[in-house]
């Protein structure tokens, strides 16, 4: 299966088995030794043993022949001690004669002086008997003194002798015991050591395992790891080609892995990690299908199959991976996106197919979450698009191409200017063609640019409106929207206190428009969050309302300041009495909960009559005013604190700030003072 | 493995070659006189010389454990004696001499070479002066194997007795 596992013949070698073989092995090479040195003992030279046996029947036999004579004496006429001395002196002829002797007497040296004697006495022995009956007694008497001398000085030298050959023997007996224990003991060792090189193997083996895992696998899940994958991806392409089969590749993504984590702790993300793993393990099966964690909360499915058995796996693994999971108690939502791409139909090599599997699953999650989406040409130059306007904002970041145009605020009741939206806009350096939010601040938020974003819009603002601080009153207020992304980011409120620390921008001068899609998303970090910004001392106004899918719940829960009626209710307002009575609810509601309301878009007369009517605190839209460039806000809130004339921006002034407003006396007093 | 067999059988052959090859030889008839008794289940048995020497003469040149240069005797199988006897199964035989000297005779000794049992020596019937009626010998010369010194002392000569063990 893995490249890495050796092939061919492999033995179950356990420790139990190693031992044991090993110890059958010595035991039979102990046995065989022990054989060996047996039979090299029997057969070994009997050191000296040969010549003393020769030499002791040489005694017999003359002893014998000694004792036959000393019969013959007392019997001289008998035939059959005749035939006895015969027999006995052949014994001694044939022992002394014709043995050679050579070997006893190069032991026992004294052999050499008796043979001649011996030999002698049998020659004349010889004579006595060739006389025939009856013997002589006289030579038998000469000859048997003789013999008895004789005897006497063999078996001296024989017990002589003896005790050396015992001695020897003994002391060879010794050695040779000595000798076996000896070999007895290289053998313990020999097995030992065979013991212990095999239990050196097993544990290299078992320590070659160990790595092998901690090489290859995950340790958090147990599944195999990316440098596994990056091991034997090509091998599983090179065997789906010879199979002529598919190879589909399937990354996987967790959704909300981060909030997980961060609401119920590593603890239970790594819990939720396991329980992903576990239902991608369920699917493995070796060699085919391999479950790959490529790491944080990102898998991959390295799946070998048929031609025709197309979307099956990555549905199944859809529909099992969306869901809740019980981990420790506490509900988790489990949601996944998953992206495929399929060898042969969506590339031929390993890295163009793990390319189009991450864009198709840049489109699941892009699509709204928990979705399956397999790869097609039209998603890579979707992706392409977006993945150029990212870049682009990336940069325009970077070269600070983005800048902020103010909306005035007015209240309706008095028709002064109560406070200022902060709206970013994009110069293009080439053209010079100014970009509004719509086109850039979608792509923002899909990506992680959006922090970036909403933090340069804030820093920009608080600088602007700290330096607005000595010609505006202390009500004078600056608005700025912050993303749902941003409020959830753990760092966006310690930058929001760090910039207003640096700028000295008084908390109160500054109000956060956050959007509806913060409160459906509910995410606790959003809401945590929420509820400081409201206790360092800055306001909270609900941008869009209206627009939304927003429940009147959080109205209640949250400690809000402000509310800002969508642009769209206002739109069709005179023909619509429905739209007209929605809005007067909603200035009602407002009023009801201590709010102040604003709203958004105002275009004509009608509308901004009908709010006057209706008594909206404020509003704010083309109609009294354009977006205005700082310098022209600076210049108009500088004149309106101290009366000063401006007439080198007069000419500008006036085609922005609408001369038509008469409302009412302050407007009109703006517009005038424009004029002028 | 077939060639190595073949190879093995090949050398055996080889080794086996000088017994087979024993060079025969023929004298007159010697005279009827008992060479040795055998003891066969308790019955005695006596063998004389004509009877043995019918067996089959064969002619050894071999040197001695005991004797000095080459010896030449002529004699008879052992191995055909004991089959003359029945005794050709037996796992041993023992054999006494004159002088009560006694060694047992293990059946590899007459199945694995040509263990002669002389009854002349350079063509002359052996007397008990000469080690006779009859002697053992082990052609070491013909038959390397046998010369080993745990044969020695089974060179037995003045063979009065050839008794079956069971």
């Amino acid at each position: 299966m893995a490249r890495s596992r050796p092939r061919g013949w492999q033995f179950p070698l356990t420790y139990g088995t190693a031992i044991g073989v090993a110890a059958i092995g010595s035991a039979i090479l102990i046995v065989m030794l022990f054989a060996s040195i047996n039979k090299i003992e029997s057969s070994l030279p009997r050191f000296g043993f040969f010549a003393i046996r020769e030499f002791h029947i040489a005694i017999r036999d003359v002893t014998h022949l000694r004792d036959m004579i000393s019969l013959a004496e007392g019997a001289p006429n008998s035939q059959e001690s005749l035939d006895q001395l015969s027999a006995a002196n052949d014994l001694v002829y044939i022992r002394f004669k014709r043995i050679d002797g050579s070997e006893t007497i190069s032991a026992i040296p004294a052999y050499a002086g008796v043979v001649p004697r011996v030999n002698d006495a049998v020659t004349r022995l010889d004579a006595v008997l060739s006389a025939g009956l009856p013997l002589d007694q006289k030579s038998l008497k000469e000859l048997g003194f003789e013999l008895e001398q004789i005897v006497g000085r063999m078996n001296d030298e024989y017990y002589k002798y003896g005790e050396e050959v015992n001695a020897d023997l003994y002391s060879s007996e010794v050695s040779l015991k000595r000798f076996n224990y000896q070999i007895a003991f290289a053998l313990t060792i020999l097995s030992l050591l065979a013991i212990g090189t095999a239990v050196l193997f097993i544990g290299r083996r078992e320590t070659i395992k160990k790595l092998e895992f901690l090489a290859w696998r995950d340790a958090t899940t147990g599944l195999k790891n990316r440098a596994w994958m990056a091991a034997n991806r090509d091998a599983m392409l090179d065997r789906t080609k010879e199979a002529g089969k598919q190879l589909q590749l399937l990354l996987i993504d967790l959704d909300h892995f981060k909030s997980v984590n961060d609401t119920f702790g590593h603890h239970v993300g790594d819990l939720l990690l396991k329980a992903v793993a576990e239902v991608l393990e369920s699917v493995e099966r070796p060699g085919e299908v391999a479950a790959v964690r490529l790491g944080g909360d990102e898998f991959a499915i390295m799946a070998i199959a048929d031609q025709d058995s197309h979307e099956d796996l990555g549905q199944r693994l859809r529909e099992r991976l969306n869901g809740f999971a019980e981990l420790e108690g506490h509900q988790v939502r489990v949601g996944a996106s998953i992206g495929m791409a399929c060898f042969p139909q969506h590339g031929s090599d390993i890295s163009t197919l793990l390319h189009n599997a991450d864009s198709a699953l840049y489109t699941a999650k892009a699509e709204g979450r928990s979705g399956f989406v397999t790869f097609s040409p039209a998603i890579l130059s979707q992706i392409d698009m977006q993945l150029g306007e990212e870049a682009g904002i990336k940069r325009a970041l970077n070269c600070d191409e983005f800048f902020l145009v103010w909306q005035p605020q007015f209240e309706l009741a008095t028709g002064r200017m109560t406070g200022t939206e902060a709206l970013v806009r994009w110069r293009d350096p080439v053209s010079g063609a100014v970009r509004a939010p719509a086109s850039f601040i979608p792509i923002a938020e899909r990506s992680d640019l959006i922090l970036e974003l909403d933090n340069m819009v804030l820093r920009k603002a608080c600088v602007q409106a700290a330096r607005w601080m000595p010609i505006t009153t202390e009500e004078f207020v600056c608005s700025v929207n912050v993303s749902a992304k941003s409020l959830q980011a753990d760092a966006y409120l310690t930058h929001l206190t760090e910039t207003l620390r640096q700028t000295g921008l008084p908390p109160s001068r500054l109000q956060l428009e956050i959007t509806e899609g913060i409160f459906i998303q509910n995410s606790r970090d959003a809401l945590e969050s929420v509820g400081k910004i409201r206790n360092i001392g800055v306001s909270l106004a609900l941008d869009d309302f209206g627009s939304g899918y927003a429940s009147f719940g959080y109205l209640a829960d949250f400690n809000l300041n402000q509310l800002k009626i969508d642009r769209s209710l206002l739109s069709d307002l005179a023909s619509s009495t429905k739209k007209q009575n929605v809005v007067r609810g909603i200035i009602a509601l407002a009023n009801s909960l201590g709010l102040t309301v604003v709203a958004e878009g105002v275009e004509n007369e009608a509308q901004l009559d009908f709010l006057i009517r209706e008594h909206c605190h404020g509003a704010q839209g083309f109609f009294m005013s354009e977006p205005v460039e700082e310098r022209l806000m600076t210049n108009y809130l500088a004149a309106r604190q101290g009366g000063v004339r401006l007439e080198q921006f007069q000419e500008k002034c006036v085609t922005v700030f609408r001369p038509e407003l008469r409302k009412n006396k302050e407007i009109e007093r703006f517009a005038v003072s424009v004029k002028r | 493995m077939l060639m190595r067999s073949l190879l093995m059988l090949a050398v055996l052959a080889v080794g086996t070659l000088p017994a087979l090859a024993l060079e025969p030889a023929s004298y007159p008839e010697p005279p009827d006189s008992v060479a040795f008794t055998v003891q066969k289940d308790g019955k005695p048995i006596p063998v004389t010389l004509r009877q043995l020497e019918k067996l089959g003469l064969y002619k050894v040149v071999t040197t001695s454990p005991f004797e000095e240069g080459q010896l030449t005797f002529e004699g008879v199988l052992f191995r055909d004696v004991l089959k003359s006897l029945g005794l050709e199964d037996r796992d041993s035989v023992t054999l006494r001499a004159v002088d009560e000297y006694v060694q047992v005779i293990p059946h590899e000794d007459w199945t694995e070479g040509p263990l002669l049992l002389a009854t002349r020596q350079d063509g002359e019937l052996l007397t008990r002066r000469t080690q006779g009626p009859t002697r053992l010998i082990y052609p070491l010369m013909d038959y390397p194997a046998f010369d080993t010194p745990i044969r020695k002392p089974r060179w037995i000569w003045l063979i009065k007795t050839i008794e079956s063990n069971n």
